[in-house]
């Protein structure tokens, strides 16, 4: 094997094998044209029966391409009666509406039912389960979405190598990447923004009273950051919300997360009382650390869909 | 007597909405370029909304519920024909044949 091909140099000089220039066919250039003069000519003198044994190939083709068409079709269709009659058929088996022995009303749901409020102290019973019963599963869904961000900043995140000059730099930004201003979003904007942002806050903060909690809020608050930043435009939005930002408001809120998590699960195994106070039912400071629990998941949210759109828009910020 | 005039109004107002909200979704089957269809699907966001909207107020009466009705039609009076001129906006400047399309319904 010789040493001179692609692989081995990019192995011992590093050098990208990519980067190689394709070699040229190794014919001569007058060579191949004289090929495909002949091979011209031999077209246009072809007898009559290539011709036509061409001809049938080609329609052997097509036939073969018909057929190929046919059994898809046959078998598209087949598919779907097959998947409408399993589906039929799960939807048969279900257990009537109402009946008292099926899984729906097993003693999960029911033990759900008669102990979140004592367990808790949440009204809104859905954010007891996701936020206590299942702390851990929301720890989980954060930080998935903590990672899911730091994946997409690493696939398009978009080097400043210095290369490229300041004034080309700045008309890109200019002309491509800024949003158009347009009069009416802004007007609209202006006055929708803090509608929208107080909405999200009242969402998070009332996640353990009403229905809500801190995925939605924070998917609202997100909305709102985006829609300030069609309006007002990538320079403005830039002053308070940078990937520093970004960084510490998650990190921050994901720590918080996972600590309350720990003191929570390590006061309730010692049976130690927790310095978070079930206080009244039904008011705002009630339900002990599922108010800043719910914090914590709305920044992290709200954070992650405004990186991600502004990672996918420029590849920076 | 009054109560049943008012839930009578409420139904005739939902039933409304319901028609308009059914001519727009008919609407985006029968046109076949963006900007007829917005036209279309925009008279569903408004007047189907607020006619939906509408119904839920008279069904309550004056109250907490229906004020937050109110809110939300005044949001969506604001929010959904941006959207559509958001969208107008980028159809005008992304198509290369909106002088042909026009032409079309010029005659």
């Amino acid at each position: 094997m010789t040493k001179n091909n692609g692989f081995f140099q990019w192995i011992e000089s590093g050098s990208q094998a990519l980067d190689l220039e394709m070699q040229d066919s190794l014919r001569d250039p007058d060579e191949v044209e004289q090929e495909e003069a002949a091979r011209e000519l031999d077209d246009a003198l072809m007898p009559a029966e290539r011709k036509k044994r061409r001809s049938v190939f080609s329609a052997l083709r097509a036939a073969d391409t018909k057929r190929f068409n046919t059994i898809y079709r046959v078998l598209a269709v087949m598919l779907c009666a097959g998947l409408i009659a399993f589906m039929l058929f799960s939807v048969a088996q279900m257990p009537s509406f109402g009946n008292p022995d099926t899984l729906t009303h097993s003693e999960l749901s029911s033990f759900y039912a008669r102990n979140t409020i004592r367990d808790s102290g949440a009204a809104n019973i859905i954010c007891g389960i996701i936020l206590d019963y299942r702390g851990f599963d929301t720890l989980g869904e954060s930080h998935v979405l903590f990672i899911a961000v730091c994946t997409v900043m690493m696939l398009l995140r978009s080097p400043n190598d210095g290369e490229a000059s300041e004034l080309d730099a700045e008309d890109l930004r200019e002309h491509y990447l800024e949003v158009r201003h347009d009069n009416i979003l802004v007007m609209i904007a202006r006055f929708v923004v803090p509608v929208l942002l107080v909405f999200g806050v009242y969402v998070v903060l009332n996640g353990h009273l009403s229905p809500g909690g801190g995925f939605s809020g924070g998917a609202i608050l997100g909305g709102a950051l985006l829609l300030y930043l069609f309006a007002y435009g990538y320079r403005r939005t830039e002053r308070f919300m940078t990937i520093r930002t970004f960084r510490v408001v998650s990190c921050c809120a994901l720590v918080s997360y996972s600590t309350l998590k720990c003191y929570h699960f390590y006061t309730g195994v010692n049976g130690i009382a927790s310095i978070f106070r079930r206080g009244t039912y039904g008011t705002l400071f009630s339900g002990g650390m599922l108010l800043p629990l719910d914090i914590a998941v709305g920044l992290v949210v709200a954070c992650t869909m405004y990186t991600f759109f502004t990672l996918f828009r420029k590849g920076d910020f | 007597m009054s109560e049943t005039i008012r839930q009578a109004v409420a139904a005739a107002l939902l039933l409304g909405a319901l028609v308009i909200e059914a001519i727009a979704v008919t609407g985006q089957y029968r046109f076949h370029y963006s900007l007829n269809r917005i036209h279309a699907a925009g008279m569903g966001d408004t007047l189907g909304v607020a006619l939906a909207l509408l119904a839920g107020a008279v069904h309550y009466g004056l109250s907490m519920n229906s004020l937050k009705l109110f809110l939300i039609l005044i949001l969506m009076w604001m929010t959904s024909p941006l959207a559509t001129h958001m969208v107008g906006q980028m159809v005008e400047l992304t198509d290369e044949k909106l002088e042909k399309e026009a032409r079309k319904w010029e005659s």
